[in-house]
């Protein structure tokens, strides 16, 4: 199905994942959309109608610091990075991710046997 | 970065998510270039792939600011661009609105200037008013002068205690005079106690508050100096005259004060100076001074530090009793009051509420008119917004949505028209509070800027018009049903059609109450000038005397006697001698009882010194006994009463022989009742008033009973025999009459502006409505003189849609008027407040304006070339 890749992400999934690429480095905006796209090998697609809206909330949590600098094009972006408080709510939101999980295999794998 | 500045600095921080979603499509069709596509497949497959670009911005956006204030923002700028499509509109509104508040703000500028301000001097909170509360003897509640140095020489809880008396007359200095300047007699410490500060020179010493022997010492004003003076620094220790009379000028006040009354004083003297006025004997005022009985002028303390006026109050009343009882005397009570006039003048206040209640009543229905006549361009405005308002609901606007909408427009006018209003207001009080003051040295100009009270004022007065004025037209232009617009259009049409006659019918309605008023003002005075008064104003000159700058006291008392005994004798019939003006209402106040009466009983009356042919002269009917027999130095006095004077003392029997007593002890004395005169009025036109007439001792103005200038003449002739330097000026007493009429004078100019903004705004509405309607039924008119109606037919059909506006408009206004009218009954003069001259030609005034705005629309409409208007449709 073409459209299998675009499903819906569940809430907070953006954000984690935007988070935890930006603690490799700073990304600017399309970059960042980029690097979630390989590293997910192509099955996530981050939609730039909801990447943009997503940066400004969080640039607004205070969890990422923007400034303006220069993309390998030497195009005029809008550079990200993880600041402090970012950093910790990834924690947060990782281990908390992880219980999910947990929680969601061992169902997956009970309903199995 | 917060909310308020995406609102406010809307443009960096909209422009750089722009400019960040921009060059994210440019890398990415780079990349597909790179991959080999071709640049404007790249370009297409980009912008696909990131969707709605708007939307995100949007989204973007709302990570910042609440849902709501993002759409107020979208809002007003909407309304930016609409009113700067149709900059027409706008302006007409805001001006309407602006006419309408300006007005208002210009009345409450000067409410709160006369009321609501304390003193515009350092730290007036700390100041404090101290006055006796008045009692049967001591009406006016003001200290003695004794008692007030009492006070101050033995009070804690007041840091400083000081006292003024104003007065005012003619000043020079060098070559220039100057005839009307307001000064001030204080104690010496009374400048230090406003803490005003000398900017040349010095303040006033504690020992030029010498009651044994005045000192001449003067300071005066930065303007005086400046503006009159010429700014020399060499003024200090040069004589300026006050009445003839040399004083050194020891100091010059900083700039901006002008003393704290609403006439501003230009010149201090110290307290003892007043007995060096040529008017009056030195001894006697210095007696005066001295005399605990004798009370005048004003008290203001300025509290020691920690001190509250309780304390003060407890502290006075112990102090006031010592002294009292010291000069045998009854306890007092004292009452503190702020500086703000509001507390000071209550009784003034309460006398004048009627007339700001009717100015602010006539203001009030001037913004109802402008509210109405905005009401109405709105109304029309939303027709012609209905096919834009209709397409946006048919696309899923919610109609509250539109009706913010609009009212987001309306709001962002009012805040326009508001400040608008306010410049107008400003405006308004400089030319009629300080214009129409003759002498600009008597009116103190700062105190009639508008402050952050009346701004705020302004503003929410805007705010209310203009949101009364659009709620209805925006639910009416919103209520469209989406099929069937056309019927639907037609009906709401007619129903906006009503709605805007009521408006105008109502805005005629109002103009036709206000102008009322103003025409039944203008007919008063007209009534006021040619009325008979009672005697004989019109046929008396006034001439007045000048002595020379410089005249001693003895020189000035000996050329008064002299010209009374010249006026006195047989040769000068038709002449008589006053201390004051008839219509001045000024005189002296004395405290008068009958012989059989206790000293409390005593009445405050009126005491005038004129001499004994005064009432020939004048024509006063004399309707018992006789005049007085001339002054007598040291003599039994003799008066004359009038009949309310008369009435009042002897409401029994015949006034003829009996006594009145004032004062006490050494001060007592008595006068006997020679005579009875009619009643004439002594101020305003129609105030009678108790008054005793005594023989004149002194000096004042020469009345003939003459109008030609060969009477002036042989006084002036009689007065340069006397005094060849002195000089005289002659006027018609009839003068007095406009003097008398001052306020009224002001109040018609008042009238009359709210009148012609009123006209204005009916004409302007008129002229709106009627061009609307011919817009409007264009097509139907084109049809019917395609179907061959003349063009005076087409005129006639428009005006005549008119009537019923005009008809209820006038009609419902003459109504109003009968019943609003009597209101203004004490400002006629004795004119009947259905004055129909009045009432005709308000009523032709405004009809001839109405047709007149309409009939620019009508010739319109009877040019209009059908082939064009239904090829068009």
């Amino acid at each position: 199905m073409p459209n299998e890749h675009r499903s819906d992400l569940f809430p907070g999934a953006l954000e984690m994942m935007i988070l935890q690429t930006l603690r490799r480095g700073p990304l600017h905006g399309y970059a960042l959309a980029q690097a979630i796209k390989q590293a997910s090998d192509e099955l996530v697609h981050v939609e730039e109608g909801s990447l943009y809206p997503a940066l400004q909330r969080m640039l607004k949590a205070g969890w990422l610091s923007a400034e303006w600098g220069l993309s390998a094009r030497k195009r005029e972006v809008r550079v990200y990075k993880l600041t402090a408080a970012g950093r910790k709510q990834l924690e947060r939101k990782v281990s908390a991710f992880e219980r999910l999980l947990s929680g969601i295999t061992k169902v997956m794998r009970a309903s199995e046997s | 970065m917060s909310a308020w500045r995406w609102l406010v600095g809307r443009r960096p921080a909209e422009e750089e998510l722009r400019r960040e979603v921009d060059a994210h499509i440019a890398e990415r069709i780079d990349d597909l270039v790179e991959d080999g596509m071709s640049e404007a497949d790249a370009r297409t497959q980009a912008r696909r792939e990131f969707g709605n670009r708007a939307l995100t911005l949007e989204r973007s956006r709302e990570a910042w600011i609440a849902p709501w204030l993002s759409s107020l923002a979208q809002d007003l700028r909407y309304a930016v661009r609409t009113f700067t499509r149709q900059p027409g509109f706008a302006v007409s509104v805001i001006g309407i609105l602006a006419l309408g508040i300006g007005p208002v703000a210009t009345l409450f500028t000067f409410f709160n200037a006369i009321l609501l301000r304390p003193w515009p001097v350092r730290e007036p909170s700390s100041i404090l008013i101290v006055k006796p509360v008045p009692t049967a003897t001591d009406r006016y509640g003001t200290l003695s002068n004794l008692e007030y140095r009492y006070l101050r020489d033995h009070s804690r809880a007041f840091a400083q205690l000081g006292k003024s008396m104003g007065a005012g007359g003619a000043i020079s200095y060098r070559d220039t005079k100057l005839d009307a300047v307001q000064w001030n007699y204080v104690s010496a410490n009374y400048l230090d106690l406003l803490r005003v500060r000398m900017q040349a020179g010095r303040n006033f010493l504690p020992e030029e508050e010498d009651y044994a022997s005045p000192r001449p010492v003067a300071i005066i004003s930065d303007r005086l100096w400046r503006e009159y003076f010429g700014g020399s620094p060499s003024i200090v220790g040069d004589a300026l005259f006050v009445e003839g009379r040399p004083f050194t000028v020891v100091g010059v006040t900083e700039p901006r004060f002008f003393d704290v009354d609403q006439l501003r004083r230009d010149v201090w003297m110290p307290l003892p100076s007043q007995a060096l006025r040529p008017i009056v004997k030195q001894d006697a005022i210095l007696k005066m001074l001295a005399d605990p009985h004798q009370t005048m002028g004003q008290v203001a303390g300025r509290l020691a530090p920690g001190r509250s006026s309780a304390e003060a109050v407890a502290e006075l009343d112990v102090l006031g009793r010592q002294f009292r009882r010291s000069v045998g005397m009854d306890a007092p009570t004292y009452r503190l009051s702020s500086t703000r006039p509001a507390s000071l003048q209550r009784d003034k206040l309460t006398r004048q509420l009627p007339v700001m209640l009717l100015m602010i009543g006539a203001l009030l229905l001037v913004m109802l008119l402008a509210s109405a006549n905005v009401g109405n361009l709105l109304l029309a405005r939303g027709l012609s917004r209905q096919r834009e308002i209709a397409i946006r609901l048919s696309i899923g606007a919610g109609r509250w949505r539109i009706v913010r909408q609009l009212l987001t427009e309306a709001l962002l006018l009012s805040i326009i028209a508001g400040t608008a209003g306010l410049a107008i207001g400003a405006m308004g009080l400089r030319i009629f509070v300080v214009g129409a003051r003759p002498n600009p040295l008597l009116a103190n100009p700062d105190l009639y800027m508008p402050d952050i009270g009346v701004s705020a004022f302004a503003l929410a007065m805007a705010l209310l018009t203009c949101i009364a004025a659009a709620v209805l037209p925006a639910l009416r232009s919103t209520r469209i049903r989406l099929a069937g617009r056309a019927g639907d259009a037609a009906a709401g049409r007619a129903g906006a059609g009503r709605l805007r006659t009521m408006l105008l019918a109502a805005q005629l309605a109002v103009s036709m109450v206000l102008l009322l008023g103003a025409g039944l003002l203008t007919r008063a005075l007209g009534h006021a000038m040619t009325a008979d008064p009672g005697f004989a104003i019109h046929d008396v000159q006034a001439i007045s005397v000048r002595l020379p700058d410089g005249a001693s006291s003895a020189r000035i008392a000996a050329f008064y006697q002299n010209l009374r005994q010249s006026l006195e004798t047989g040769e000068y019939p038709m002449a008589a001698l006053s201390e004051f003006s008839v219509l001045s209402g000024s005189g002296r106040f004395a405290t008068l009882r009958r012989a059989d009466a206790p000293l409390e009983s005593g009445a405050g009356l009126l005491v005038r010194d004129v001499s004994a042919r005064y009432f020939s002269v004048l024509g006063i009917p004399l309707l018992a006994g006789r005049t007085f027999a001339p002054f007598i130095d040291g003599g039994v006095h003799e008066v004359v009463v009038n009949e309310s004077a008369a009435r009042l003392f002897w409401p029994e029997g015949s006034p003829l022989g009996r006594r009145l007593y004032t004062g006490h002890d050494d001060t007592l004395r008595s006068y006997t009742v020679t005579g009875v005169v009619k009643d004439v009025p002594v101020q305003s036109l129609s105030e009678i008033r108790p008054v005793v007439y005594q023989p004149m001792a002194g000096g004042g103005l020469v009345l003939v009973r003459d109008r030609s200038r060969v009477a002036v003449d042989r006084i002036a002739s009689l007065v340069r025999g006397i005094e060849p330097a002195a000089t005289v000026t002659a006027r018609p007493l009839a003068d007095d009459i406009r003097e008398a009429t001052d306020g009224a004078a002001a109040a018609n100019q008042f009238a009359w502006s709210i009148g012609a903004v009123a006209l204005l705004l009916s004409t302007v509405g008129a002229f709106g409505v009627f061009s609307f309607s011919v817009e409007e039924r264009r097509r139907e008119i084109g049809v019917r003189m395609a179907l061959g109606a003349r063009p005076p037919q087409i005129l006639w059909t428009v005006i005549g849609s008119a009537r019923w506006a005009l008809g209820l408009g006038i009609g419902g206004g003459l109504l109003l008027a009968l019943l609003a009218t009597p209101v203004l009954k004490r400002f006629l003069f004795g004119l009947s407040p259905f004055d129909p001259i009045a009432y005709a030609g308000v009523t032709g005034l405004l009809a001839t304006a109405a047709l007149a705005a309409t009939w620019v629309p009508a010739r319109r409409a009877a040019h209009i070339d059908p082939a064009v208007t239904l090829r068009a449709d």
